[in-house]
C-alpha cells in the first residue's frame, strides 16, 4: 500500500487516541464537577482542547493544565 | 524570502515549555497571533512568553476583522460537509484564513487544520505544521543539530515530549524521524 499523508494523519489520530485513554483514571475523573467530566471525556476521545475547554467552561490553557494533572497526555 | 507564521493557542501553549523554544525565531522571521489567542492563554510562562515577544516584535498581534470573521464560519461550514475531515473549529479556521490571506505558515495541532489542505480547496497551498512538523523543520535547516542517524535525530522530539507532556503518534514520530535521517544523509 502507498502511505499517503493523509493515511498517516489518521492512523497517528488513532494512536494518539489510544495513548488518551492509556492515560485516564476513570475513578479520578468520575469525581470531577459534571462540565469537567463531559470536558474529559470529550477530549478522550477526540483531542481536541479548544471544544473540550469550551464543555468546561474554562480557557484553554485551564483546560490543559487539568489534563496533565489528571495524567492524561496532551496527544491531539 | 523569510518565512513567517501564524500559530493558535494549542501550539503556543506547548511550545512556550519546550527547552528550544527559542529555535522557533530562527526559523520564522515573526510569528502572529490573533486576539482570541490571547484571551485562551492563562499559564503565567506561556502568557510571558508570548508578552516578551510581542515587546520585542517578534511576534505580533493580528485582529479579526468581519471579513476574516466570516470566512472562518464558511471553512468551518465547509469542514463539516467533507465526511474525511475533522470539523474544524472557529480559532483554528482563523488562522487557515489568515494563512491563505498573508502567505503565513499555520502553526496548531489542531488535526482539521492539518487535514484542510487535503480536502479543502481554499487550504490548497497552504503550509500547515505541528510542532512534528516545526521540529523537522529545525533540525532539516540545521537550527537544532542532530548526527543523521535516528538516535540523534529522536533527540530534540523527545525533550520536547518530556518537556511539554504533549506525546507525539508512534507511527508519526517514527516517519518523520526516517524522513530526517534520509534526508541528513544526502
Amino acid at each position: 500500500m502507498v502511505f499517503s499523508e493523509y493515511e498517516g494523519l489518521v492512523k497517528g489520530e488513532a494512536e494518539a487516541r489510544e495513548l488518551r485513554r492509556r492515560g485516564v483514571d476513570w475513578d479520578r475523573v468520575n469525581r470531577l464537577p459534571p462540565r469537567l467530566r463531559a470536558a474529559i471525556k470529550y477530549y478522550v476521545e477526540v483531542g481536541d482542547l479548544y471544544v473540550a475547554s469550551r464543555i468546561a467552561g474554562v480557557k484553554v490553557g485551564v483546560m490543559r493544565r487539568l489534563l496533565i494533572k489528571l495524567g492524561i497526555p496532551i496527544a491531539p | 524570502m523569510p518565512l513567517k507564521a501564524v500559530a493558535d493557542t494549542c501550539f503556543l501553549i506547548d511550545w512556550a515549555y519546550y527547552r528550544h523554544k527559542e529555535a522557533l525565531f530562527d526559523l520564522f522571521k515573526a510569528i502572529y497571533v490573533t486576539e482570541s489567542v490571547l484571551n485562551e492563554l492563562s499559564d503565567e510562562p506561556v502568557i510571558s512568553w508570548v508578552s516578551e515577544e510581542l515587546a520585542r516584535g517578534r511576534m505580533g498581534l493580528l485582529s479579526e476583522s468581519p471579513d476574516v470573521s466570516s470566512e472562518a464560519y464558511r471553512l468551518m461550514f465547509l469542514s463539516r460537509r467533507e465526511v474525511r475531515l475533522r470539523d474544524l473549529d472557529y480559532p483554528e479556521a482563523v488562522c487557515l484564513v489568515l494563512g491563505k490571506m498573508l502567505d503565513l505558515v499555520v502553526l496548531t495541532e489542531n488535526r482539521a487544520a492539518v487535514m484542510a489542505p487535503f480536502f479543502l480547496e481554499e487550504c490548497r497551498d497552504l503550509n500547515v505544521w505541528r510542532a512534528l512538523e516545526v521540529i523537522r523543520e529545525l533540525i532539516l535547516r540545521g537550527i537544532i543539530e542532530c548526527a543523521p542517524n535516528e538516535t540523534s535525530v529522536r533527540v530534540p522530539f523527545e525533550e520536547y515530549m518530556l518537556d511539554t507532556r504533549h506525546l507525539f503518534s508512534p507511527s508519526e514520530l517514527k516517519r518523520v524521524v526516517e524522513v530526517i535521517v534520509r534526508c541528513l544523509r544526502r
